[in-house]
């Protein structure tokens, strides 16, 4: 009887990390998700009306920031191609908000945004041995990046 | 001791169904790549490359004699790649890894820019592998096509409305998509990279009001990846990247 407990509660403990692994994981994947739809459909929109309005850049920090709080940090950057140059004239921050970047000749528009914590499915690559799903240094941050042509 | 050993074996099976789908950051990856190939074929087809207003002030009425509706102008095909590439490695975050760019460029094989009056594809190497005009044979008679209504009839050089050669507006259309499907086709189905194997039947609608879908009006660019391996964490589930790109301008006057 005790042979028995000790082997099936050994097995159970085993199968519970992956399923636990597995539930962490496809949290990420809906999240990540979430994430880059998020900032793909607002850069979508500065991109089309030619400016990133305040009160866009707010709905979409809203919108991340119930997405997995608020430990972001989001980069703004526009950039005017002169010429045949590669080298771009560059606007980045809080100067990107509310600017006309289409009548100021601005080519692109890039948001990019990072979440400073990983994800909790991030310790379940840190574990040592035949535990670890990955190489074991694999940390999962949320990011979501998008940069579009302005129309 | 047999309820233990079907807990078990229902925890086993349930946590196989769950080590298939463990470590699976493949599906946001394709969305990802997708993503950025949109982005970059909608650069491609907007970007200045091309000095429009110059152009059509340059011109007054624009391509073929006597034509008021004419959209034609001069396009940097080479402009057109750089911007796709531009905005492409952009998305992926590779803008300054060269290495990685030149690794990437191997999966695209076709490069399509569908002009006003010909088409361009670039393969793999962004060699230029053809430059057509839309000239078509109709009825025995070889006209010159553009997507607006104005066609050249060649032996001549006399251009006209399509209606005034006697060819009716369904059949310019079915005519010049049929010419641009083969001619991207001849090129997808001729490339270098064919592990995969596949024969691509490109399509497209012959006007705007088909909902499913669009039709080429004006500048479009098509680019199509194929066969990219996507890194994966998950050894089980390697995946590869087929998928193509689509963007397009319509240009009127103003």
């Amino acid at each position: 009887m005790s042979r028995n407990f000790f082997s099936a509660t050994l097995i159970i403990l085993v199968l519970s990390w992956y399923i636990m692994y597995g539930v962490l994981d496809r949290d990420y994947d809906i999240v990540e998700a979430a994430v880059q739809d998020t900032v793909y459909s607002y850069t979508q929109i500065a991109a089309k009306k030619g400016i990133l309005y305040k009160s866009v850049y707010d709905e979409m920090n809203a919108r991340l920031g119930r997405l997995a709080g608020t430990s972001y940090e989001v980069f703004l950057k526009a950039e005017k191609f002169q010429g045949g140059s590669s080298d771009p004239l560059v606007l980045s921050g809080t100067d990107v908000i509310d600017t006309d970047l289409r009548a100021a000749g601005y080519d692109l528009i890039t948001i990019h945004v990072i979440y400073f914590k990983p994800h909790p499915v991030s310790a379940m690559f840190r574990l040592p041995g035949f535990l670890s799903i990955g190489s074991g240094d694999y940390e999962a941050f949320l990011y979501g990046r998008s940069c579009l042509y302005i129309q | 001791m047999k309820f233990i050993y079907g807990t078990i074996m229902a925890f086993a099976f349930f946590s196989l169904m769950m080590i298939n789908q463990a470590a699976d950051n493949v599906s946001f990856m394709v969305k990802d790549f997708k993503r950025a190939l949109d982005s970059g074929a909608d650069a491609a087809a907007r970007c200045i490359a091309y000095d429009t207003s110059y152009h059509l002030d340059k011109n007054g009425t624009g391509y073929g004699v006597g034509s008021d509706n004419s959209n034609n102008i001069d396009i940097n095909k080479d402009d057109a790649i750089t911007w796709f590439y531009r905005v492409y490695f952009k998305n992926l975050g590779y803008s300054k890894d060269t290495e990685k760019q030149e690794y990437l460029k191997d999966y695209i094989p076709v490069k399509a820019l569908v002009c006003f009056d010909r088409i361009y594809i670039a393969d793999s190497n962004d060699d230029w592998v053809t430059d057509q005009y839309y000239d078509i044979t109709c009825n025995g008679v070889l006209y010159r096509f553009t997507l607006s209504d104005q066609v050249m009839k060649v032996s001549t050089g006399e251009w006209k409305r399509d209606t005034d050669f006697g060819i009716s507006e369904s059949t310019r259309k079915q005519l010049v998509r049929s010419f641009i499907q083969s001619e991207i086709e001849e090129v997808v189905n001729n490339r270098a990279f064919q592990d995969s194997g596949l024969k691509y039947d490109i399509d497209f609608a012959l006007s705007d009001t088909d909902l499913k879908q669009n039709a080429m009006s004006g500048v479009n660019f098509i680019v199509i990846s194929e066969g990219m391996p996507l890194p994966s964490l998950n050894p089980w589930n390697i995946k590869k990247f087929y998928a193509y790109g689509l963007g397009g301008t319509e240009l009127t006057r103003q």
